[in-house]
């Protein structure tokens, strides 16, 4: 008896035009209350179409908080708050086992869900939390599951967890531990808006007439983009650029330009790489296309590799950004 | 899986193959074409200190060898239909959709998301044109080119003085080749000869062989040719006997007498054979003649061995030892001397011969080597006389320059004479009349001396005007050039020494 060959999935139902036409149409609805930051929603979205989790960083006051809720209210889905704080605890967040009561006055354990159980999680200033507390994330953002007292609580589909945290009050803080930066697909920063924007901002909000939002695709129309970007197709060459952009990142590579050598201490994981094939097959449909382009790679690298190239002391000491050791490596890796 | 798409692909990337193909070529030329100039500019530089033949078509050969580098890149790189849709999907910013089209036809994807993606590359490829790609060359490369070319040419324009070490050795070689084709037509000549023995023969074209040889294996060095002539000749003239023409004269001369004692008319250039035979003939009569004429021809023979005994000892011994036993009343003994002067006049005939032809040879190698050390003086001649040419038109016209001045001052002088002559005649005149009329006014009693001497200055540089001004009794003035104070042309002047000694 032979074992039948498992059937191959089954294409998404979704054309790459709707796919293309929703996503358009979420960040239409964002930048309704967002003004500028195109960027900033471009890769809130990508991250969201390929099922990561963002990390926003940025000064107070750029509107973090207010994108992530814009965004909660555009997704028909669950959404959930949680603010980090020094004495947050794990339980604050999965969730906890409770003593509870029946009709028939018999007592049993009971699991509350913390509010990690949403489609959407803002953990907000996530770095003011405890390492401890942080970790605690950790599962939820790779296996989208919750171990709570040897019982495994799968989440919901679509799962996403936008962090925000503050780069200047540092005193009190506790930096996220690589590990769970790798976790985050991309790391956005958040930029200070233009004059113009200013402007447009104050308008805004500082009448009497409030942006309303309303919803414009719900989480199973976004688990079906999920699915359909992961088809878009790769050509062998391109994902061998991916691979020396990563490799680039490294100080040992064979293609590791000179300031990767001078300043960084690790380089971007094979998660890295993941992250930038998924990003550039979602930033390829989005741009109407249904191949990869070296350029989605390059439009990706940024977001994508900031956060995961540890630079070292040297890079510390005379003020080198991972972003600057990011652009030097997409200069000196050819695209032949 | 749309295969026309795939097609139109695949039809397309022909065309543009070639034109990345030619780009390529023309990117690979402009940045290789230093090393061909280079080349060029080397070889055009070497051709300025070393001799070389047709030093053009060798400096061309670098630029050749690049050239065909160039077309051996172009026809033979490897240019697969999947790298050129690489390239011109990042050429013209086709977003990796040929490329990735082009794959997927490989691979037989045929999701929808595939077919839609080689559906877009088909249609971007339908509106593809070749001339889209644009040619690249590298201009910085092309422009550190053009330095080492024009220096190239530039030597090749000038004139190098290595072309008349060229042409002296292209002469000297023709002057060999002809000196070989005479060396051959002299040893066939030599075979011919009948009269050389063929040891005599054999040595001769021995040594002919050998410097034949030799010159043929010369490159065109005039003085290795001279040297291999040289020892040559000495050779040769080692083989001469000196006394060989004397020797030939009185061998002639008894010839000569032989055949009057013959009856025969003398010859002008008797055979020798004919005499040794002629001797035969002698001997072989000497038992027929009479006690008279074997005297007779006994003295004859005294004579004759008298004549040449400074020539041809062994000839003469046998016709002395002839005439001796003929004396003596031996005919026997006197004609197997006969016989024996016969052979030796044989033998001599050989000898002489083999003289004849060495000379022969001597004289064809003392042609050869004039003909070699003439070769190639033609150009250095047409310089040297150029050379002369421009040296004598100069002496000529530095020495029509001295006659010039010769004749003006020739000229001047007897204008000057003249002059003095006329002065002579009116200061007499005037020393005549002063001591006739002292009253006279000063101007015309005399002229002081110098004025006199720097009058004749004067005259000599203007003769027509110093008549005028000083020399003409009906307008007597002071001379302008006397420098006479004021006071003194006031009063009368007083007459000069010499019109002062010739009045008293």
């Amino acid at each position: 008896m032979t074992t039948p060959a498992p059937l191959p999935p089954a294409p998404p139902q979704l054309s790459p035009d709707d796919f293309r036409q929703r996503a358009q149409l979420i960040e239409a609805e964002v930048a309704n209350v967002i003004v500028g930051q195109r960027d900033l929603v471009r890769q809130v979205v990508v991250t969201l179409l390929a099922g990561g989790n963002a990390l926003l960083e940025g000064v107070p006051g750029l509107a973090k908080t207010t994108l992530v809720r814009t965004l909660a209210d555009v997704i028909d889905c669950s959404f959930s708050r949680i603010q980090f704080t020094p004495d947050l605890m794990p339980a604050d967040i999965i969730g906890t086992t409770l003593i509870s009561e029946d009709e028939q006055g018999r007592k049993a354990f009971r699991f509350e869900p913390g509010p990690i159980f949403a489609n959407m999680v803002l953990a907000d200033e996530i770095n003011r939390a405890t390492p401890k507390t942080q970790s605690a994330l950790l599962e939820a953002m790779q296996e989208r599951t919750v171990s709570v007292a040897k019982t495994i609580h799968q989440l919901d589909k679509p799962f996403f967890v936008l962090a925000t945290q503050n780069p200047l009050e540092m005193e009190g803080t506790y930096p996220l531990p690589e590990a769970q930066l790798d976790r985050f697909f991309f790391k956005v920063n958040v930029v200070f808006p233009t004059a113009a924007e200013l402007v447009e901002i104050a308008q805004r909000t500082t009448g009497a007439r409030r942006p309303q939002t309303r919803h414009v695709v719900n989480g199973a129309m976004i688990v079906e983009m999920q699915e359909l970007a992961r088809t878009v197709p790769i050509a062998s060459h391109v994902l061998s650029y991916a691979a020396r952009l990563i490799t680039a990142t490294h100080p040992g590579g064979k293609e590791t330009p000179a300031i990767t050598r001078q300043y960084v201490r690790y380089g971007a994981s094979p998660r890295g790489m993941q992250a930038l094939i998924l990003a550039g097959k979602i930033m390829a449909l989005l741009d109407g296309r249904f191949n990869v382009a070296f350029a989605d790679l390059k439009a990706a690298a940024l977001p994508t590799l900031r956060h995961r190239v540890v630079l070292n002391f040297e890079a510390q000491a005379e003020g080198v950004s991972s972003d600057e050791v990011v652009r030097g490596v997409l200069e000196a890796v050819k695209e032949e | 899986m749309t295969l026309s798409s795939y097609d139109t692909v695949k039809k397309q990337l022909g065309p543009l193959g070639l034109r990345l193909r030619l780009s390529d070529t023309l990117l690979f030329a402009s940045r290789t074409l230093w090393a061909g100039a280079a080349g060029f500019a080397l070889i055009a530089l070497a051709g300025r200190f070393v001799p070389i033949v047709s030093l053009r078509l060798w400096a061309l050969a670098p630029l050749l060898i690049w050239l065909l580098a160039v077309l051996g890149y172009a026809l033979l790189k490897p240019l697969p239909p999947r790298r050129v849709a690489q390239r011109v999907d990042i050429l013209l910013d086709l977003r990796e959709r040929l490329s990735t089209a082009f794959e997927l036809h490989q691979r037989e994807a045929h999701d929808a998301l595939s077919e839609r993606q080689q559906e877009d590359a088909g249609m971007i490829a339908r509106a593809l044109k070749a001339g889209q790609l644009p040619l690249r060359f590298d201009r910085t490369w092309l422009l550190w080119s053009l330095a080492p070319l024009a220096f190239g040419i530039a030597l090749l324009v000038i004139p190098n003085p290595q072309d008349a070490v060229i042409a002296q050795r292209q002469a000297v070689q023709e002057a060999l080749v002809q000196a070989e084709q005479q060396i051959t037509q002299l040893e066939q000549e030599l075979a011919r000869n009948a009269d050389l023995s063929p040891a005599d023969l054999e040595q001769l074209q021995k040594e002919l062989d050998a410097l034949r040889e030799s010159l043929r294996r010369n490159p065109g060095e005039k003085q290795d040719a001279l040297a291999d002539l040289s020892a040559a000749e000495a050779r040769l003239q080692q083989q001469l006997d000196p006394s060989a023409d004397s020797r030939r004269a009185a061998l002639e001369q008894m010839a000569r007498n032989l055949e009057a004692l013959s009856g025969r008319q003398p010859s002008q250039r008797p055979d020798l054979n004919q005499a040794a035979q002629d001797l035969q003939q002698l001997a072989d009569q000497i038992a027929q003649m009479s006690e008279e004429q074997r005297q007779q021809l006994a003295d004859q023979l005294a004579q004759q061995a008298a004549q040449m005994s400074g020539s041809d000892q062994q000839t003469a011994q046998s016709l002395a030892n002839a005439a001796s036993a003929l004396r003596s009343g031996d005919p026997q003994q006197a004609a197997q001397q006969l016989q024996q002067a016969a052979q030796n006049t044989q033998q001599a005939q050989q000898d002489l011969a083999n003289q004849q032809a060495t000379q022969q040879s001597l004289s064809q190698m003392q042609s050869a080597r004039e003909q070699i050390a003439q070769a190639g003086e033609g150009a250095q001649q047409a310089r040297a006389s150029r050379a002369s040419r421009a040296s004598r038109a100069s002496r000529a016209a530095a020495a029509a320059t001295r006659r010039t001045l010769a004749r003006a001052r020739a000229t001047m002088a007897a204008t000057s004479t003249r002059t003095a002559r006329r002065d002579s005649r009116a200061r007499a005149a005037a020393a005549r009349a002063w001591s006739t009329s002292p009253s006279s006014p000063p101007g015309r009693r005399a002229t002081p001396t110098s004025c006199r001497a720097s009058r004749g200055r004067e005259a000599r540089a203007r003769p027509s005007r110093a008549r005028a001004t000083c020399q003409g009794p009906a307008t007597p003035r002071w001379c302008p050039t006397s420098r006479s104070t004021p006071s003194t042309r006031g009063r009368p002047a007083r007459p000069s020494t010499a019109a002062t000694s010739r009045r008293t």
